[in-house]
């Protein structure tokens, strides 16, 4: 049941498939694109993401309409897990496949290229290209390469995962803002869930760390320790795919940041290992991907506790009497369906066999008389149901009514089933009482006025 | 494509400076010293931390 629940929930619901496969089509031939056109992987990422931006947003807005606080929490935890993603692959860059970090990794700019060609390493005609180098050449103390045992330069990725050049002090400290700012949002909504308190409390510890790198970053300029920075020299290996040579060091005054402010307060060399002598600490990033660890995993586990009750938000406001548990399992049971300005819900007379409940838009209901105009009932809106009185009396069968959208309209529509299951207070699966009595009450209303509204149409 | 490698070109200008920035190893002479001289900042950072986290869940749990 659960994964049935999160099944939908992670799927387009309002969105047309053929949208879905016409955004899958373009983000393909763009990916296609750029892997012959020999671009570098965060290109070849970026060109396969971009078109489906538009659309996950239009589907987040409509999540959060339909589903309220959980699907916040949803799509928070899946930009935390992107976010993870991000600072393991670093890691996996340093320790499993020799990256060096130098983040955001080189440009292929004018210095990087004169370098490259002083030092004979790239033919004089070729320009500039601004790209970012995808693998770096290892640099000994000297700023010159290391050779491996074989005799050639050591060689690894840039480590600054897939975007690196996003690897910036206040890119962090941003999205650690929005971490914690956000799970204070979530645990508005759902204040016992004991998960998001203790990612609530990884996220107060580790904007400490990025409020004090980045204040220094900013606002402590006075360059007074005496240090190198390291010279590349770049040139491209395949494609626009650029590598960093490692040609040497010049000397340079650096600020408190670039002298060591840049570790934090807890990394190797920062300032717990400087203020206590005590030497063992995880490097920055492997210390930062712990904090992130520390925080996706509850939020991960705060947002399950909450999706095994999933619920639609206007099935909660028509069927207020339902349990929590019942308007999740409800909310399985339901189809999105669409409908445009002016069309026909169902006209008079038809078949009976299910009802709506109005997510979005206006629907005006009718009565439609022989030998006199159409009479207006009533406008209806979101929150509201209608179709449930052919369904509430075995004898009618048909329609009493026609309900016609007045703008465009989006419903939930609840089966014939479905409904009899919400009425039947003995056996159904719903077994609501509450709800049943509720139901018949608005139906014997409906029924009132178009009865009255009938008659007055006849006088 | 031309206005991609525009946009990269502006936002390159601002960060080719600070390659490397967040890596590389210790300046020479900076250690505890640095830090005791800027321990002000780490104190006013913790202390901001702190009533943001108190002024937060106190929102949360008023709502309660």
């Amino acid at each position: 049941m659960f994964i049935k629940k999160m099944g939908r929930f992670l799927s387009f619901e309002s969105v047309d498939l053929k949208m879905v496969l016409i955004t899958a089509l373009i983000s393909y031939l763009l990916q296609i694109n750029a892997i012959i056109s020999g671009e570098p992987l965060y290109l070849i990422a970026f060109y396969t993401l971009i078109p489906w931006i538009p659309l996950l947003a239009l589907e987040g807005v409509w999540k959060i309409q339909n589903y309220a606080a959980v699907a916040f929490l949803g799509l928070f935890t899946i930009l935390q897990l992107g976010h993870f993603a991000e600072h393991f692959i670093q890691v996996l860059q340093i320790d499993l496949w020799d990256g060096t970090v130098a983040c955001p990794p080189p440009l292929d700019n004018f210095e990087n290229v004169s370098r490259a060609i002083s030092n004979g390493l790239r033919d004089s005609q070729l320009d500039p290209t601004m790209y970012s180098v995808e693998q770096i050449i290892k640099p000994g103390p000297d700023g010159l390469s290391i050779l491996g045992l074989d005799g050639e330069p050591l060689i690894g990725p840039a480590a600054c995962a897939v975007f690196g050049q996003l690897d910036l002090e206040v890119v962090h400290l941003v999205w650690e803002l929005i971490g914690l700012f956000g799970t204070a949002g979530c645990l508005y909504f759902f204040s016992r869930n004991i998960f998001l308190w203790i990612a609530f409390a990884c996220l107060c510890w580790h904007a400490l760390e990025h409020l004090t790198i980045t204040y220094f970053y900013y606002f402590d300029q006075e360059a007074i320790w005496s240090g190198y920075r390291q010279l590349w020299a770049t040139y491209p290996v395949s494609g626009n795919s650029f590598v960093a040579h490692p040609v040497g060091k010049e000397p340079a005054m650096l600020n408190f940041y670039e002298a060591g402010g840049k570790f934090g307060l807890m990394a190797k060399f920062g300032m717990f290992e400087q203020l206590t002598g005590f030497s063992g600490m995880p490097g920055r990033a492997q210390l930062h991907m712990g904090y992130n660890l520390a925080i996706t995993v509850p939020t991960v586990l705060g947002f399950i506790k909450e999706a095994t009750v999933i619920r639609n938000k206007y099935l909660e406001q028509s069927f207020s009497k339902l349990s929590t548990q019942e308007l999740s399992n409800l909310s399985l049971k339901v189809k999105n369906v669409k409908y445009k300005k002016g069309e026909r819900v169902f006209s008079q007379g038809d078949l009976s066999d299910r009802c709506f409940v109005i997510t979005k838009g206006k629907a005006d209901v009718i009565l439609e008389q022989e030998n006199s105009p159409e009479l207006y009932l009533a406008t209806l809106s979101a929150g509201q149901i209608f179709g449930e009185i052919g369904l509430l009396d075995d004898k009618a069968k048909l329609r009493s009514a026609t309900i016609a959208a007045k703008t465009a309209l989006e419903c939930l529509e609840i089966d014939k089933k479905t409904f009899a299951d919400l009425m039947d207070s003995e056996t159904g699966e719903f077994r609501s009482d509450d709800t049943k009595k509720e139901l018949l009450k608005l139906a014997n209303i409906r029924l009132e006025d178009i009865d009255r509204q009938g008659h007055l149409g006849d006088s | 494509m031309k206005n991609l490698f525009i946009f990269q070109f502006a936002v390159y200008l601002n960060l080719y400076a600070v390659a490397m920035a967040s890596s590389g190893p210790l300046a020479d002479g900076f250690g505890a010293e640095a830090w005791l001289d800027k321990i002000h900042v780490v104190l006013c950072v913790v202390a901001l931390v702190f009533f943001m986290t108190a002024a937060l869940i106190y929102i949360i749990l008023k709502r309660k």
